[in-house]
């Protein structure tokens, strides 16, 4: 009874506060200023002829890797790093001895993850190499790929893909693999200007009107932008990131949660 | 067109509503994985809000995190500690 009145006070908090909130919209509106940026970003990003386009519909994943490129490469250096160090410290990362498995789960949640695990890497894959068209990205389609390896093992057992040859060293590699694509995504049109003595900046996606250097985009040769380029290496980091982390965190969780 | 508007703004206004208690039921609850269960309601309840909000780009990278993988983390916390919350 007395949680029924907690929760009462909970939905009648909720709503004055929302009659607050509506009777006061008119001064919480953002400013002017704000929205003049959304305008520019949602007017230059989609349109072809625009000079500073992005060539693609998709407007948020060029706000992040385009325009404010520089803000979503520091985010994933943040969690590239937290990830490794995170690992690292709790684990010597050497090879491991594959210890004997696990029962896992029923055989009906081993058989039905043995057909929604692949479903579930596809559709990740599509989401991240999409993203630069459609809403998505490499953030995104490496997230929902984690989750097929976290099911496997959450089914299966904690080793069963150690003893497929995934090991912490593999992830590894491939999660740096990934932000070292993207460091060298956001500097190739830069070394390319320097080489061509053009003018051209870091994280330059399309040519610009001072800066002539950058990628085809959808309407050149190879249909490549930078959009591309960093959504598989995000994808790639992100997914074999969070996938060691849990990795780690089960086995570490397996050994009765001991540590070096 | 008002009629599909105020159905959006309805649907809206119970997400937040019940995202609100789920989040009162996940803190108050003694039962961890039962807490997890109701933070990731609130989380499938905020999904459908930033659909709602037109939002997709939120939505997808919401739903795997939110839904996956923060409750798997918890849950393999959990398994190394208590699943009770003692007073």
């Amino acid at each position: 009874m007395r949680k029924v009145f907690q929760i009462a006070f909970v939905i009648i908090t909720v709503l004055a506060l929302s009659l607050l909130v509506f009777a006061t919209s008119e001064y919480l509106l953002p400013s002017g200023s704000l929205r003049s940026l959304a305008a520019f970003y949602l007017s230059a990003a989609p349109d072809p002829l625009h000079p500073y386009t992005s060539a693609t519909p998709a407007v948020v994943g060029a706000i992040l890797w385009d325009y404010r490129g520089i803000d979503t490469f520091y985010e994933t250096v943040v969690l590239y790093l937290a990830l490794a160090a995170g690992v690292v410290s709790i684990s010597p990362l050497r090879p491991r001895e594959v210890p004997g498995r696990r029962a896992g789960l029923s055989p009906m949640v081993k058989a039905a993850i043995r057909v929604v695990a692949p479903v579930v890497v596809a559709a990740g894959l599509a989401m991240g190499l999409h993203g630069s068209e459609n809403p998505g990205g490499g953030f995104h389609g490496g997230a929902t790929i984690a989750i097929a390896p976290l099911a496997v093992v959450a089914a299966f057992s904690t080793t069963f893909l150690l003893g497929r040859k995934v090991s912490m060293q593999i992830l590894l590699f491939l999660m740096s693999l990934g932000l070292t694509g993207i460091g060298v995504t956001a500097l190739s049109t830069f070394v390319a200007g320097l080489l061509a003595g053009a003018n051209s900046y870091v994280l330059q996606n399309l040519p610009k009107p001072n800066a002539p250097m950058g990628f085809p985009g959808k309407t050149g040769w190879m249909g490549v932008d930078s959009l591309l380029l960093f959504d598989v290496f995000e994808l790639l980091t992100v997914a074999c990131g969070f996938t060691l982390a849990f990795m780690e965190l089960m086995l570490q969780s397996d050994k009765g949660g001991e540590t070096r | 067109m008002a009629a599909a508007e105020t159905l959006v703004y309805t649907l809206l206004a119970f997400c937040g509503l019940a995202s609100t208690i789920a989040v009162y039921l996940a803190l108050t609850e003694k039962d961890l994985v039962k807490a997890i269960i109701y933070s990731a309601v609130q989380s499938g309840l905020y999904a459908i809000a930033y659909f709602l909000l037109m939002a997709p780009d939120i939505v997808l990278v919401y739903l795997p995190v939110a839904l996956g993988l923060v409750p798997a983390v918890l849950l393999s916390l959990i398994s190394r500690t208590e699943r009770w919350e003692k007073e």
